[in-house]
Formats: C-alpha cells, structure tokens, sequence
C-alpha cells in the first residue's frame, strides 16, 4: 500500500513537473529525463537507491504529461510569417484566427481519446496480440523502415512551379523545393553515420549522443524562427465550446491512433512520421480531425512507446524514454505493466485537467510578454541543457544541427526530412550494410 | 487513388513473391523497395515531372486583383471553338488565384452539356486546407457563363473547382463529328499510366538487376494502373498502340477516404500474413480468414458501428468532388 | 499592394506581395505576374542559404572532426550505465569458444566473451558482419588476444554486450603458445586452449546424415588424447584428405571433457595443421611408446618440434594456507580454509565475488568473477564450511589473494557441502536416464508454469538471445523451445549441442509471449542421448 501511495505522489509530481517543461518551447521531455537518470546514477553512487516504485512513475507521468501538453507550445508559440507559407498549418491557422484557445483544447480532447486508446484498448490487448505481430516482423524490420524511407523521400509535393510556360523553369521552380528535402534528408544522414560511428560526444555520456543533433534540428530552429518571426500573434478568444462533434472525436482516434500506434511499435520511426503516414492513409482533410489527431498521434507515440517495453511477453524497447529507463530498470511480469497502466491513466487524467489553466497562462504570458521573448528565454535553457549535458562537443554539433534543420524551413520542403539522421544509418545498419557506407566515409 | 494506397499495394503485391521475402529475410530490402516506388511511380511521373514540361495552348491565369468569372468562362468557350474548328486538341491550363500567404479564390467551372454553356461561379475565399475564410470573399456567387458553339462531351466529372495550388488542364479534341470531346488533365493518366509502360520497365529492371526485379517492377507498376482504373478518369492501358484514356469503372473517386483506407489496410494485412507464411517455423497458428476478420472485420466493423452511434440522426454531408486529390499531400 | 486584406493577414509584414502590380508573390524573388523584382525583408532572403553553408560546412567540420579523434579505448570495468550507445574500443581475451548461430544455411550472428582483466562481456555480431567475419576467416578462438571497436550495449543489472559494427574492426592476435605434451594435459590447465604436436592414430567419421561431430585422436611420445571437431570445422579444413591415420599434425584445441573423459576441442579450420606423415604402424604400442623415428616422414618425428618446460607446465603447489604469501605472486598453489566471510558484488558491478577463508588463524580472500560465478550456480561456498582452493596467486592492493578461473578450482570439503563445485565443469553430470521419463515434447503448455518436465527430442536450428540460447526440440508430438541461460547453463554444456542431435532435457516451464519453454537451471539438465 506504501508502495502504492509513493507510485500516486511520484506520479501526480512528475505530472506537475511536465506542466513545467510542457511551456517551454523546443524543451524535449527526453532531455530532461536524461538529467534525471544522470542524478539516479549519482544518487546510486552516494548510495542513496531510489525505489522503481517512484522513479518509474515519476518518469511516464512526465512523459504523458510532456505529449499532452507539449501542444501549447507548439500551438500558441509558432505564428506563422511569410516564410512558412506553404506549410502554414491547421494549428497555426487557428492561432491566427484568435482560436489559439481551442485549438489547444481540441488538442488536449484528442490526446484524452489517446490515454483512453491507450488504456482501454492497447492495454488489454498488447499483450496478446503484439507479441505475435512482433514475432512475424521481427525479421522484417529492416526493409520496413526502407520502405518508409523511400515513401518519404517520393511522396513530397513539389511546391512551386504552379504558373507560367511549361519547360524547365517551371520545373526547376516545383523541385527546388524538393531538391532542398531530399539533401537535408541526406546530409541529415551523413550526420547520422558520423554521430553513431565517430561521435565527438564523451564515451561517459554516450546515451546522450544524439540528444544535441536532435535539439539542433528541431528545437532551435523553431525557437530561431520565433525569434525573428514578422507575425504578430492576435488576441486569442477563451471559448466555452469547441467546434467537434463525436464523429470528429473518432475519426481523429483513428487516425492518430494508427499513426501514433505505428511510430510506437516500429523502431525509429517517429510521431510525424507515423502522423503523415495515417494522415495520408485516412484521407482526411477536415482540420479539426488534423488538429485533433495530432494529440491522439502524440499520446499514442510517445507514451505508448514506453508503455511497450513493460507489455508482459513483447520484449520490445521503443523510444528514448525507454531507452533510458531500460538502463536503471528491467521490466518483469504484469506488475510493472498494471504501475505504468495506471500511471498513464492517472497522469493522462491530470494532465488533461490542467491543461485549460495552463493555456490560458500561457495566453497570458504571450499577452504580457512577446512570445518572442519567451522563445528567447527557451531557447537559452535548451542551450544550457545541451552545453550541461554534452559539453561543448554537444553545442558544436547543436549548431551543424540548427543549420540542417534550417533548410526545410527556409526551402518549404517538410521538416521530417531531418530524421535521416537516424533513418539513413539505422536502416542502413538493419540490412547489414552501415559498416560500409561508414568505413567509405572514412569513419571505421 | 492516393499515392500512399498504390505504394502499399506495390509492396503487397511484392510480398505474394516468394524471392522478395526470401531477399528480405537475408537483409536485402530491394525488392520491396522497387514494388513500393514503381507502385508510386505512375503518379510520379505526372505531377512531379511531366506535368511541368506539358506546353499548353492557353493559359487562363485570372488577375487577383480584378478576378472576373466572366472572362474565364469566355476564354473557355472560346477554346472549345478553337478545337472544333481546327480538328486539333486544344489544352488550356486554368491557374489558381492566390489572394495571400494561405488565401486562394476559390472557383467552380462547370460544362453543361444540356444547355451547351460553360459556368464559372466563384465560390469563397479558401485557406490550404480548402476551408473558407469567413468574411474574406467580395466575389463569392458571382457568376461567368458562356455558350458553347457545338456538342461537347465529357468523360469525367461535370464541375470542376478550382482553388489551391495548381489549377487543372482541359484537353479540348474534336470527335470529327462536329461535336468536341473534353479530356480533363490530359497530361494525367496519359503514357505514364500504361500497362506495356509498366512491362517496359520491368525489362529495363531485368537489364539492371535481375527478372525477379524486373517482375516486382512490372507488378508494381501494373497495380498501380488497374487500381486507378476503378475511379472515374481511367488510364491509357496501351499506350503507344492506344491513345486515349480508356473510361474508368467509377465504382470510387480518387480522394475517397474509405477506398484509400480501405486499400492501405488491406495491403498490410496481406503483407503481414504473406510475411507470416514465410516463416521458416512459427509458433502462433492462423490463416488469412483470421487475420481479415481480427485485422479488419472487427476493427473496422466497430468503427463504423460507433461512427454510426454518433452520427444517427444526422444529415450526412457531401463534400465536394476532389479532381486532383491522388497525391494527397497538398495540406 | 492588395487592398483586399484577409482576416488574420492585417499585420502580415510587406514583402510578399509585388510593388510593382501588387499582387501576391509569396517567397519569390520576381513576381511571376509583371516580372518584377520583389525586394525581400533580409531575415528570409539571407539565412535560407546562410543555412545550407552552414549546414554544409558544419558538417564538413564535424566529420574532421570525428575522424581525427581516436575511437576512446576503455576498460570494461569502467563501463557505466551511461555509456549506452558508446562506440568504444576494448582490448582483451577471447574467454569463450565463439559460437556461430546459423539459420537456413546463412549465419546470422556470432558471439564470445572478451575479458581484459577488468571484467567480461559478450561481444555479438550480427547477420552481414558475422557472416563477413566467417567469409574472410576471422571468427576469434579461445584463447585469441582481440582488439574490439563496437558499440556498447548496456541495461539495468549492468546488463553490457559490446555490438561489433564492422568486421574490419576486429583485430585478432593469436597466443604464441608453447607446445604441450598430451600428457601434461589436464583439467587444471588454465590456459583457454592448448598446442599439441603428434600423429593421428585413429579418424572418426561422423556416419551420413549425422550431425555428430568428427573426431580424431592424436598421439605424441607422452600420450595420446582424443580431438573433436563439428562438421563445419570439418568444411574448413583447407586440406581434409590428409585427415587420415599417420598424418603428423599440429592442433590447437581447448581442453574440455565428455563423459567424464579428457577431449580436446578444436574451434577452426586453421587449427590443424599437417606437418608430415609417419608410418602408423609404428604407433601402435600405445601411450608413451617411442615414435619409430627411422619409418617416419617429415622432420616433426625424428626432432620433436616442441620443447616442453622442465617439468611441463608449472606444478600446483600444495601449501598451508600461511604459506600463501606474496611470494608466490604467479604461482598455481592448493590451499585450504574456512569460509569466513562471502562478498558479492553490488548489482551491476564488475567486481569480483570475494570469498575469505581463515586457516590457523590466517586470512585469504578468494576471488572470482561472474562468469565462475555463474558456473557455481547455487553451489557457491557458504560461510562455514571447508573449501579447498586451487588458483593463482596475486597480490591486489598489498593484499594477497588466489585468483579462481574455473569452477572446479574450488572443492567444498566439509560434510554439510553442496553439490562439489569440482562437479559443475563436467559435460552432463548423468545420462539421460537420470533426468528422468520424457513426455511428449507437444504436450508442453503454458499451463504447466512451474512445472518440472523432461522432454527428448532432436534440437532445431538454435537462436541467440541477449543472455542465452533457444533451440526448438522436436519430437514425434511437435515442438518445444529449450532455452539455454548463459548464467545457468555452463558454455562447455552449451557448445557441446548442435543442431540434429538428440537431447534429452529437463527444466520447469515457463511461458514467454504466450509460449511454453523449457528452462534447464543447470547443465545438469541436458544429456545428448544420440549426436
């Protein structure tokens, strides 16, 4: 029962503690938690034990606490200027519109049909069923992920090249766009291969190594652009509804939920990856169903990521999170499986909860202060983070980073293109093949 | 079809021959590689490259300032004449009108043989997301008519709505009867979307590799070009022994949800119980009754139950007809 | 400039229309209706390429970088929790026979110990790279010096496998070993493999269809001792038609035992080597005759090649346990004493299992790593009870200490002992009549969790997990999978199966992923009834 008491405090204050992180723009829960391994390693060598029965539940509620309520950024923290204007997104639209408010709020529904996917249908049925679909693919991973890859880098609409004469103006103007996608794609690639093989990261903080490439390719150019952003973010309306109905909810469950369910399961493919797969699968164009989706999507990636590594009979470790818990804890049986359950459950319930006054914070906040300033403020604590963890090797490679992650912003191609920084070596090293591409690059 | 469902169903197809699993299993991923891109390939060549080089003969671009339905309808018609009266085909690009950074004035054309008029009603001012903008639009229900000067037939749809991005292409053909045949984006589902294109490059994936690569990429392909047959624009199956698109089967449209769906699924399943029969011992036992009835009956069967749950007693809407939704990744 | 402002866009910056026609040009540089050059606010204009340099630069910089640096060499009793992902070097010694998993013909992955006197971990290679690493014959041998870069691999319990990436970054230096004379081999050999010099007397074929291995028996002027090889060794053997009665051959092998009998085993192809022929008939007066000088061929039997130390190998000495000083730092010494005191090491620690035991009033620490430690199983010494110790003696830290690199090294003396670990390094402890009546291996069910069962049946094509092995069993009833733990399961026991023999197993159930298995907890459990 003490345990249990201990498990309910851990989680509520690990809940608490994401509502933190959450409004930080750019700030990856994955960063945080890998400062609170270094501190259980530390505390373990103080010989002070922390209990699993409170670092593991500390730790999900941060994670479902993180994917829930990480939309706030993410919707009132990135107004659109000219450059985005090809990819202004349905978030951003409504951001625009002064709908900021319930945009988050239909987020935060979605991220709730999300626990409740995850709770109510993944948890009974993970571990009957996942571990034959994992017996069939484990094989197959390799050429999975391939698939993806080329999927990716074909499907990508030329942006461009819509007015004046046929030839190859016109076609040089629609692939540029394109053209930019696929060299970050590589060139984030070649980044992958360097890092995995030859990375300037201490051997001590190895199980950081990607962790600044990371920040660099998605963090900091969001805060970046922020910062030097043209577009002023109108007052935002507090509604008392929202505009879905229970078709909306269940349409957005489905597809968010395959989306996110896929970029769980499979190894390195991420929540927009798996968010742009359904997406195009599902067909669908109603925004609320995108917006809402995306919460649906990122509860099911990122917690339920987690959550399979405890899935009694899978033996599978998906996500940094449970890479990370994977070194200080090793699963066993349903006990472990029914905490986690109930940690998301809990954690989801009061992360949802909190969510409204959080946003309307940070409506506030944004009022008072230029989000700009805020941004600003982000991004200095992720560079702290990066520089306390990794060093300055970790800033240098932050800043090759931040430049990569640049391209398909300034070039309007999709910023997924990025993850073939870890697409490109990892598939390449599944099919047996890596060492070769590494040893031409001269790194083995 | 959207270009996800021909890829999946590329790497279907794929996974029923036994040497791409065997390759697979052995750590080489090509062949489902090749089934997956040649599965996409046909719409590849059209909207990424050929589109581009496709010259027209007119280019109807209304001006964003001055928008005028009137005009748009005149030049049409006026292209109709042209094609009847010099028995060649006349293609005309109708451009996009953009009013800002995710701001596009949105328009209608419709053909309407009945009448023998072509309409040009403009309709709201639309976001990306081909959502109005409220309060955006001075011009939405203005109205451009003009008449046809002979009998015009048409093998797709009656309207067309014209918003964001890049507007669509009308090959205007006599029929050397008088009348003028309408071909919609004639530079679509033309050569590219051909079976013989597909055995073609199949030989040219033989001379690379090998013929079990050959015949993923003629699989591939082909699956591609007999899918896009059940919508409504069909495919030039022959080409070069035949010219013209041969009419589709119209049991679905390309931007449906529940065929896109329905195919993407589908394709998994079958990938993920061919990839089940290849296993040198399994210790699970099913077949594929059990893997469509728990992968889709059942899942896909409380869906709609809810779906229906939470939308009994309400009207069901109907949406406009998407023309060039088959690439799926404009929003 | 539009007049038409939409919602939303009112404060939108200027710049993305044209100030010639004022229409919409977004992000060009020249408006595509009049052609005008469309001035750009600098932000945009500048960073999109300011970016692609410094993307391509900065990567250009880290790839410098990178490959100036040194791939960090480490010793494994520094690995911590957070070097997972860490690509490190390690230099050590193969401590294991490397075992090579196949599956349909193809190897699919390759696995040994190294040990670098700080601590042990398994290093595995995976499909292409092990399959590489068998193609240019760099499989490690016990025994081979190897320098390592890979990645490391650790989870909780300081769980830490070192993932090798490239073949090209497995360095292999063999032992200069000295030749042994078959007499002076013995279990008390520490050494991982051992070199001989002799004449094949005898070639056992496996019979056709067979999965039992091959095995030949080599005599020198001392002995005579059998070798055995599986069949793939065999495959490897670049000339196997000298493999014949009267070859001189050269052998380096690693000492095991098989039904209680002294066997060499030999890893490789390469181990064997002909030097010459002699006359067989001159061989046949048994252990210690004279090798007929005069009928031989080939220098190797007229002038033994080897010279073997005075004395063979160093002797055990037999000492008081106050006589266990330092020194005789180096020296192979048997002592007794009273367990006084048992450390084990701290979760996750590479430290030693240290073990005091007290004789007439003076004090020794014994000392073992996991790898014994695991091979003791439950039957480690307890506090009390009499041990006699045979190891190494060294001194760490100004304390003296025996060192213990093999299970048997320790014999627990008194009356109440366990089961003597001097038992625990023998192939299989009974025939497979002693495990007992097999039941039917597909009557195996997860229902039965916990129970202990025998089943009997030929082993399958065997699978590497992390910590261990699977192999499927399969008898005229179905299948059932045997899962070997590397920390219960010796890897003597373990190496001595193979595909296509016929086990007979005996361990309680365990279900995993909805799948009963077959879970021995000891060596004890397995008996080859037919290889």
């Amino acid at each position: 029962m003490t345990s249990a008491l201990l498990a309910l405090f851990a989680t509520v204050v690990g809940t608490v503690l994401s509502c933190v992180l959450s409004c930080l723009p750019g700030l990856h829960v994955y960063n945080v938690m890998g400062l609170l391994v270094l501190l259980i390693y530390w505390l373990a060598d103080l010989g002070i034990t922390m209990p699993a029965e409170v670092y593991l539940p500390f730790m999900s509620s941060m994670i479902v606490g993180w994917s829930i309520l990480n939309t706030i950024p993410s919707m009132l923290l990135g107004a659109p200027d000219e450059s985005a204007i090809f990819t202004v997104l349905p978030g951003q639209k409504y951001l625009m519109m002064g709908r900021g408010y319930e945009g988050t709020m239909m987020t935060g529904v979605g991220s709730l049909a999300g626990i409740f996917i995850l709770v109510f249908i993944v948890g009974p049925l993970a571990p009957k069923l996942l571990p034959v679909v994992q017996a069939v693919l484990r094989g197959h991973m390799h050429w999975v992920l391939w698939v993806i890859i080329t999927y990716i880098l074909l499907s990508e609409w030329p942006k461009g090249g819509n007015s004046g004469p046929a030839g190859w103006r016109k076609f040089g103007d629609a692939w540029r766009s394109l053209a930019a996608g696929l060299f970050t794609f590589f060139i984030s690639g070649i980044m992958g291969f360097i890092l995995l093989n030859r990375s300037p990261i201490s051997t001590e903080m190895a199980f950081q190594n990607i962790m600044p490439a990371f920040v660099g390719l998605f963090a900091i150019p969001w805060c970046l652009l922020n910062i030097i952003s043209g577009a002023e973010v109108p007052p935002q309306h507090i509604a008392d509804s929202m505009d879905v109905d229970g078709s909306v909810i269940l349409r957005s469950s489905a597809a968010g939920g395959l989306g996110g369910g896929f970029a769980a399961f499979f190894p390195v493919i991420t929540g927009g990856i798996g968010g742009l797969l359904a997406g195009h699968a599902t067909a669908q164009r109603d925004e609320r169903v995108f917006i809402m989706s995306q919460g649906v999507s990122k509860v099911l990636y990122y917690t339920g990521a987690f959550m399979l590594m405890f899935v009694p009979g899978l033996g599978v470790t998906r996500g940094g999170g449970a890479w990370m818990i994977k070194s200080l804890h090793t699963p066993v049986g349903y006990g472990d499986y029914y905490l986690i359950m109930a940690t998301i459950a809990i954690a989801g319930a009061v992360s949802y909860l909190i969510m409204s006054p959080l946003t309307r914070g940070v409506i506030w906040l944004i009022g008072r202060y230029n989000y700009r300033y805020v941004s600003a403020v982000a991004l200095a604590i992720i560079v702290l983070l990066v520089y306390l963890v990794t060093s300055w090797a970790g800033l240098f490679i932050m800043a090759v980073g931040t430049g990569i992650g640049l391209i398909p912003v300034l070039f309007a191609s999709r910023r997924l293109n990025c993850l073939g920084i870890l697409l490109l070596p990892i598939a390449c090293n599944m099919s047996g093949f890596g060492h070769k591409i590494a040893d031409l690059l001269g790194l083995i | 079809m959207k270009g996800i469902s021909h890829f999946a169903s590329g790497v279907a197809v794929t996974s029923f021959f036994p040497w791409a699993i065997q390759a697979a299993q052995e750590s080489n991923p090509m062949y489902f590689i090749l089934g997956g891109a040649f599965g996409l390939l046909p719409d590849t060549l059209d909207f990424k490259i050929y589109r581009f080089f496709y010259k027209h003969d007119l280019y109807i671009e209304p001006d964003p300032l001055k928008p005028d339905p009137q005009s748009i309808a005149d030049q049409l018609a006026a292209s109709v004449k042209a094609a009847s009266e010099s028995k060649k085909l006349v293609r005309v690009k109708c451009s996009t009108i953009r009013m800002g950074a995710d701001a596009w004035q949105q328009y209608v054309i419709k053909f309407d043989t009945e009448t023998d008029e072509v309409l040009v009603k403009f309709g709201p001012v639309v976001n990306t997301g081909q959502v109005p903008i409220p309060g955006a639009s001075k011009m939405e229900g203005e109205i451009g008519r003009a008449k046809i000067p002979c009998k015009l037939f048409q093998s797709y749809d009656a309207t067309t709505r014209v918003d964001i991005f890049d507007g669509p292409t009308f090959g205007f053909a006599s029929d050397g009867k008088g009348g003028v045949i309408m071909h919609f984006l004639p530079w679509h589902r033309e050569w590219t979307h051909a079976l013989t294109v597909g055995l073609f490059f199949g030989i040219i994936g033989t001379l690379i590799w090998d013929w079990r690569a050959g015949a993923v990429i003629t699989a591939g392909y082909s699956v591609h070009v007999l899918e896009d047959q059940l919508g409504f624009m069909g495919s030039n199956l022959f080409w070069p022994f035949t010219r013209i698109r041969f009419p589709g089967l119209h049991w679905m449209r390309s931007g449906d949800a529940m065929p896109n769906f329905g195919t993407v699924w589908l394709s998994c399943l079958i990938i993920f119980y061919n990839l089940y029969r290849a296993m040198p011992s399994s210790i699970y036992h099913f077949n594929l009754l059990h893997v469509l009835f728990y992968g889709a009956v059942v899942p896909i069967g409380l869906f709609k139950l809810a779906l229906w749950f939470v939308n009994r007693g309400k009207v069901a809407e109907t949406g406009p007809i998407e023309l060039e939704d088959e690439w799926g990744d404009k929003a | 400039m539009t007049t038409d402002t939409l919602p939303g866009h009112e404060q939108q910056p200027e710049g993305i229309t044209c100030s010639s026609c004022g229409r919409f040009v977004g992000p060009l540089n020249k408006c595509p209706h009049c052609g005008a050059r469309v001035n750009k606010r600098l932000s945009v204009h500048v960073t999109r390429y300011a970016a692609v340099l410094l993307a391509t630069a900065g990567l250009g910089l880290l790839y410098l970088y990178s490959v100036n640096r040194e791939i960090p060499t480490i010793r494994i009793g520094d690995i911590k929790e957070t070097m997972n992902f860490a690509y490190v070097t390690i230099e050590g010694d193969v401590t294991s026979e490397p075992r090579v998993f196949k599956q349909a013909g193809r190897v699919r992955s390759i696995r040994f110990d190294i040990d670098d006197g700080t601590g042990e971990i398994p290093v595995t290679a995976y499909s292409s790279q092990a399959q590489a690493l068998v193609d240019a014959g760099k499989v490690p041998r016990l025994g081979d010096r190897a320098k390592i870069s890979g990645s490391l691999s650790v989870s909780a319990d300081n769980n830490v496998l070192m993932r090798l990436q490239s073949p090209a970054q497995l360095t292999l230096t063999e032992p200069e070993l000295q030749v042994t004379a078959i007499a002076d081999i013995s279990q008390d050999i520490t050494d991982p493999s051992v070199l001989i010099e002799g004449v094949i007397t005898a070639v056992r074929e496996p019979p056709a269809n067979s999965k039992a291995p091959w095995t030949i028996v080599v005599k020198d002027d001392t002995g005579e001792i059998p070798v055995a090889f599986w069949q793939d060794i065999h495959a490897e053997i670049e000339e196997p038609h000298l493999l014949e009665a009267g070859a001189k051959v050269s052998v380096r092998a690693g000492i095991g035992s098989y039904r209680g009998n002294l066997q060499l085993r030999m890893a490789g192809g390469k181990d064997i080597e002909f030097t010459g022929r002699a006359d067989i008939r001159s061989m046949v007066a048994g252990p210690g005759a004279p090798v007929m000088v005069a009928q031989a061929t080939g220098p190797a039997v007229s002038t033994p090649r080897y010279s073997p130390p005075a004395g063979g190998r160093p002797q055990t000495e037999s000492l008081m346990l106050d006589e266990v000083t330092a020194e005789k730092k180096g020296s192979r010494v048997i002592t007794e004493g009273v367990v006084r005191e048992v450390h084990d090491p701290a979760a996750g620690s590479k430290a030693p299992t240290r073990i005091i035991i007290e004789d007439g009033g003076t004090y020794r620490m014994v000392v073992y790593w996991e790898k014994v430690a695991q091979q003791i199983g439950n039957n480690k010494p307890q506090v009390g009870q009499r041990i006699q110790v045979r190891g190494d003696v060294d001194v760490y830290r100004d304390e003296v200490q025996l060192k213990v690199t093999f299970p048997d090294q320790i014999t627990i003396l008194s009356a109440a002992a366990p089961v003597a670990a001097a038992q625990m390094d023998v192939d299989y402890a009974g025939g497979p009549a002693d495990l007992g009546e097999a039941m039917p291996a597909g009557q195996v069910t997860t229902a039965m969790e916990g129970q202990v069962v025998t089943v009997q049946g030929v082993l399958g094509e065997p699978e590497s997990l992390r910590s261990g092995v699977v192999y499927p069993l399969t008898d005229a009833s179905g299948t059932v999978k045997i899962v070997l733990w590397d920390r219960l399961v010796a890897g003597s026991a373990r190496d001595a199966l193979d595909t296509g023999i016929t086990v007979k197993v005996r361990g309680p159930v365990k279900p995993y992923q909805g799948v009963a298995q077959v879970v021995p907890e000891n060596e004890q459990g397995i008996a080859v009834v037919q290889e």
